[in-house]
């Protein structure tokens, strides 16, 4: 019989929990706060842990860290009334299967544990293992047959070359779905659950801001932004596009560069450079040859705050971790060369870490061949 | 930055998160002159560069069918911390769906529980009653922290 522990502060959301597993004939352990769910892994293990973000004493993404910290590997599917974005992205970080968006209906509860747990229609195992709803990328999206389909990007917009024009500048990892009509979107998204959703500002017929309106109740944690052609003043039109419930608006033409800002806004920002403690992580670049030069060049940028954060913390040390960076290793020396000055600046020293081969080739360069390194973070620690 | 949402989206996004969960759907009606009935609040903050509040308010009675609902059991057998409970959720649900209308990017807080059912003063702020057959709940949201 499967075990599952469920933690959750509401006793009401335990129960509607319960009884659903009921179905499934799962063993239901019950914790009210993260504290106290760590406190029963200690003498219970589990199949599963269904986690709430936001409760006293130790909230979700705390409890989830610590669990992790002590090599337990439970499965994670995460429930919140959280949309925020950096919560979602940290906690896929952190190795949850899945999530849940409250209100969720009872069946998609069912449906996601019995696919975390890997069990069949009945209750029982399945005899192969099936996809996690999450990726291993994060904004990726996978499909369900028995749910919604997760997507990244919706387009609505009456030109059909717009949806492609789109669909050409988004990397491949970012699931997308387009179609040319209001009617089609209100369907589209019946269907599908959406993180980003691009309304044409323009639709004929059709007033757009009323149409995000009526997508909200949908997709209630879609982000909207309007798709318009360039506006002679553009910041007075994204003030009225906000007006009607959007949050940016992407001009047309669609330019590499104002996906690559969208991506950046939406989707890559809080896993460009990840912080726990002092340990900074970066993230691996998947875009274009001819863009990293900005990536990098972001990124340095997004160091500074990071690196005073750390300071302020009283750390004598920053660990930069260099495991997922897989390209560019020509640009990557003078990024080092330049955290490593600022990290100076503000009294903290410097420590990368990465695996034998890019100790190796970060040592040929002048930039880093004098900066320590180590193969693991508890190298690392120990060296401190 | 996008005005609170008005009384007919509240009443939608209430609703959402009810016939989610339960089943139940909310119409919104004319509030009545006298709020009778003992209530209670659900108050959860969403602070962040825009604070505001979000209530959620229901009478004894409904706060005893919605708790029987959520905990699928007797009337009879819920009790005031159950009511609390259920109320609290709800109203975290419903903060969720009302932050998201907003694209606010700051983080709930954690819903407090107070008697009555007192709209705050301070503008702006935007109600409204909602209805299914005899259950009734009273959403507010204003611009601000919790009222004292």
């Amino acid at each position: 019989m499967p075990r599952v522990m469920t933690v959750d502060d509401s006793r009401a959301v335990r129960s509607i929990i319960a009884k659903q597993l009921a179905s499934l004939h799962c063993e239901v352990d019950e914790a009210e706060d993260g504290q106290q769910a760590l406190d029963k892994l200690q003498d219970i293990s589990v199949d599963l842990i269904l986690l709430d973000v936001t409760m006293p004493v130790m909230d979700g993404p705390t409890m989830l860290a610590k669990l992790r910290e002590q090599g337990n590997h439970t499965p994670v599917v995460m429930l919140t009334s959280e949309s925020k974005r950096s919560i979602v992205a940290e906690a896929m970080r952190q190795g949850i299967d899945d999530y849940i968006l409250k209100p969720f209906k009872p069946e998609e509860l069912v449906d996601k544990v019995r696919r975390a747990l890997k069990l069949g229609s009945e209750g029982v195992p399945a005899p192969e293992r099936r996809e996690s709803v999450v990726s291993s990328v994060p904004g990726a999206a996978t499909a369900s047959s028995e749910g919604k389909q997760f997507i990244d990007v919706m387009v609505i917009d009456d030109m059909e070359n717009v949806g492609k024009r789109v669909r050409s500048l988004l990397p491949p990892h970012v699931t997308m779905h387009s179609v040319t009509s209001a009617q089609a979107g209100v369907a589209a998204c019946r269907e599908r659950v959406c993180r980003v959703i691009l309304i044409d500002y323009d639709l004929p017929d059709v007033n757009s801001g009323q149409l995000a309106d009526q997508l909200r109740v949908i997709e209630p944690h879609a982000v909207f932004i309007a798709l318009a052609l360039k506006a002679q003043n553009a910041k007075a039109f994204i003030e009225e596009a906000r007006g009607k419930g959007f949050i940016d608006v992407l001009f047309k033409p669609i330019s590499p560069e104002s996906v690559e800002d969208f991506m950046l806004q939406y989707f890559d920002k809080q896993d460009l450079l990840v912080r726990v403690e002092n340990v900074l992580t970066i993230s691996g670049y998947t875009g274009r040859a001819d863009r990293a030069e900005r990536h990098f060049k972001r990124l340095e940028g997004l160091f500074g705050a990071e690196l005073e954060t750390i300071a302020s913390a009283c750390f004598e040390d920053v660990v930069v971790d260099l495991s997922k960076v897989t390209t560019n290793i020509d640009r990557l020396p003078r990024l080092l060369a330049a955290v490593n000055e600022r990290a100076g600046d503000v009294g903290l020293k410097v420590k990368l870490l990465g695996n034998a081969e890019l100790k190796k080739m970060l040592g040929g360069y002048e930039e880093t061949k004098g900066m320590e390194f180590s193969a693991d973070l508890s190298e690392a620690a120990a060296a401190a | 930055m996008k005005p609170l949402p008005d009384a007919q989206t509240l009443a939608r996004l209430v609703s959402n998160v009810t016939s989610t969960m339960l089943g139940i759907s909310f119409k919104p009606v004319d509030a009545p002159p006298e709020m009778g009935g003992v209530w209670r609040t659900a108050l959860l903050p969403i602070p962040g560069a825009r604070p505001v509040v979000v209530g959620l308010a229901s009478e004894f009675q409904s706060s005893q069918r919605l708790s029987a609902a959520m905990f699928s059991c007797k009337e009879a057998d819920v009790d005031q911390p159950m009511r609390d409970d259920s109320l609290r959720e709800l109203a975290n649900m419903t903060a969720g769906l009302v932050k998201s209308a907003l694209g606010l990017d700051a983080l709930l807080g954690l819903p407090v529980i107070k008697d009555g059912a007192t709209v705050p003063q301070r503008k702006p702020v935007q109600s409204v009653f909602v209805r299914a057959e005899s259950l009734g709940l009273f959403l507010w949201v204003s611009e601000g922290a919790i009222p004292p």
